[in-house]
């Protein structure tokens, strides 16, 4: 899973956000790491949804445009819990291999 | 209009340009919401596009353009794509194993044809391969052709793929019958390992035609 995806679909898990919000969480949470263009996440968001991992959640007019939610499916869950376990699990052997065993990534 | 309001729409109206490269059906769907993201992400009195977002938008259309438009589920037709792009690959590949194995061709022929020169052999031999040397990039453009055509499912796609697969089995066939195994085994193992990769393409294709037409 690209890095974008798994931000996008780790944004969305904290509940239902729109493109905007989607961005300047992805901002916030990667420390300013990874900012995301507004055309690569409707993309993404477009392949998601596609897939079924996510969905939209409402929809509202702001100030005479669309703000669309997203939110994730079940199926989008459970992909975004796979997917961070095998982080964890590939970053608990690095760390351990390093000497760096990190007790909150289940590392000694 | 106030001078804000003039800017904001100057801005989504050059930004809609851009957007201009997605398939309509994106389009449809998202450019509404995309422009309101556009305009909210850009500074006061912006009118022109970000550069970055620019190059964004158009990686981002031309790469959904090209992408199999196919759900996950499709595994079969999504490997027959794979195959038909390596296909492509290995047409280039003949086609630089032909240009640099015509020296090796040509002695070769010189010592089982005692009337030929070294010369005379090697213009023999670029004219006897001059349309294998034009018709593999045009094959190799072909497979790229059907592997974005099945990828869209163009109902035409399975039968032009068909048509080319004998279109090089007929190819590779002549090459075998006409001792090509003895002078250039190199071409013919290449043209043998695209054959097969385009027949298990066309397989997986068909299969993947009756299905939905079942």
């Amino acid at each position: 899973m690209h890095e974008a995806t798994f931000l996008v679909l780790t944004s969305l898990a904290g509940g239902p956000q729109h493109g905007y919000a989607i961005l300047a969480d992805i901002a916030e949470m990667s420390g300013d790491r990874v900012r995301l263009r507004a055309g690569t996440l409707y993309t993404a968001l477009d392949r998601l949804r596609g897939d079924g991992l996510i969905e939209v959640a409402k929809e509202q007019v702001v100030d005479g445009r669309l703000r669309r939610y997203y939110r994730l499916t079940p199926q989008g869950s459970q992909t975004l819990a796979d997917e961070a376990a095998r982080l964890r699990s590939n970053a608990t052997v690095a760390l351990r291999r390093l000497g760096l065993g990190s007790p909150e990534l289940g590392g000694a | 209009m106030t001078d804000v309001q003039t800017d904001v729409r100057t801005l989504e109206r050059r930004y809609r340009r851009w957007l201009a490269w997605y398939p309509s059906s994106f389009r449809r769907e998202h450019e509404t919401e995309l422009l309101a993201v556009l305009v909210a992400i850009s500074g006061d009195g912006q009118r022109y596009p970000a550069i970055g977002e620019v190059f964004a938008l158009v990686r981002s259309a031309i790469g959904m353009r090209l992408r199999p438009d196919l759900p996950r589920s499709a595994r079969a037709l999504r490997a027959a794509i794979g195959l038909l792009c390596l296909s492509a690959v290995l047409e280039i590949v003949i086609f630089g194993v032909m240009i640099g194995t015509i020296g090796g061709v040509a002695t070769r022929l010189v010592v089982t044809e005692p009337g030929l020169t070294e010369q005379t052999a090697r213009t023999a031999l670029v004219a006897h391969l001059l349309p294998e040397l034009i018709g593999a990039p045009i094959v190799a453009a072909g497979w790229l052709v059907l592997a974005w055509a099945n990828g869209h499912r163009r109902r035409w796609a399975p039968a032009c793929q068909l048509a080319l697969f004998v279109v090089i089995t007929v190819s590779l066939l002549e090459g075998l019958t006409s001792g090509a195994t003895h002078y250039a085994l190199a071409d013919v193992m290449v043209g043998v390992a695209v054959w097969l990769t385009a027949m298990v393409a066309l397989v997986l294709t068909l299969r993947s035609a009756a299905r939905s037409y079942a």
